[in-house]
């Protein structure tokens, strides 16, 4: 017998993103690894766990976190982020 | 259930990604023996419709009842079941139950061959360029139904100035590509570098 679901509605009503999802929502695109890098730099905590059946349960993070770690990211690969270290002129 | 019988129709059909749209493409990788869009949406109803059932069942007798075989039949029935017993939980519950039958329903209509719902894309841009930020969370969030221009934030954190999840017109016949928001706001292309 497999493990059976504690409140499912919350879960299935999908809070938050795996690492995954989030590879395959996010726009300019990611790939998995990259999200993966994004949430250790940008220390995203786990909200919780994805279990699909089978396998070892994914960490699920908020969409937020993700969306915003990842604007971040975004701007700076285009240079729209002044770097600390580079000074003007 | 007619949409779930067209999924199931659709099932055994390995065409080619939807991306290429035909079987001429060339192979890189072994194509899935199932309909590349239909197969996982089918996937994920037969999983979370157990589910749901199971946690339905427990609001309501306080067991989960007997865990269901993977069969299409066992499918139905546990969409039957849930049909049943949304009667019998309390309101929170059952709405909580329709938004996700509703986010199924959405992902079966968006399948490309059964093509009665426009799948959302991310805003149209020129190469190189970054998309339109979304102007009250500031992440690249935006989403547009191209045919009628619907936008909205994927965020769900993300509220306008009325406190509900930003939703707007792309206004597509204007060359400044202006966006209009339901709290008035308007933001336009030259606003989005």
């Amino acid at each position: 017998m497999g493990r059976r679901p504690d409140d499912v509605p919350q879960r299935l009503g999908v809070t938050g993103w795996t690492a995954r999802e989030a590879a395959e929502h996010l726009d300019p695109p990611l790939t998995e690894d990259e999200v993966r890098a994004l949430i250790t730099i940008f220390q995203v905590p786990a909200i919780g766990q994805r279990t699909g059946g089978r396998g070892r349960p994914a960490d699920e993070y908020a969409q937020d976190a993700i969306l915003h770690a990842h604007a971040i990211v975004i701007a700076a690969r285009h240079g729209h982020l002044a770097s600390p270290y580079v000074t003007p002129g | 259930m007619p949409l779930l019988e067209a999924l199931y129709d659709l099932l055994p059909e390995p065409v080619a990604t939807p991306a290429t749209g035909s079987t001429h493409a060339v192979v890189i990788d072994s194509p899935a023996p199932w309909h590349p869009e239909a197969g996982p949406v089918l996937y994920l109803i037969s999983e979370e419709a157990r589910r749901l059932e199971a946690s339905m069942r427990r609001d309501v007798t306080g067991r989960l009842g007997e865990r269901r075989g993977g069969s299409d039949r066992n499918t139905v029935a546990a969409l039957r079941a849930i049909e049943q017993l949304a009667h019998a939980v309390p309101e929170e519950r059952a709405r909580a139950a329709c938004r996700i039958i509703a986010r199924w329903i959405r992902s079966a209509r968006q399948v490309a061959d059964i093509g009665l719902e426009e799948r959302a894309v991310p805003l149209p841009r020129l190469p190189g360029q970054l998309p339109p930020p979304c102007p009250y969370c500031g992440t690249y969030s935006l989403r547009v139904l191209v045919g009628d221009g619907r936008i909205w934030c994927i965020n769900r954190t993300c509220e306008d100035q009325n406190g509900h999840r930003p939703r707007g017109h792309l206004d597509q016949g204007r060359q400044e590509g202006g966006i209009t928001w339901a709290d008035g706001r308007t933001t336009y292309r030259r606003d989005w570098a």
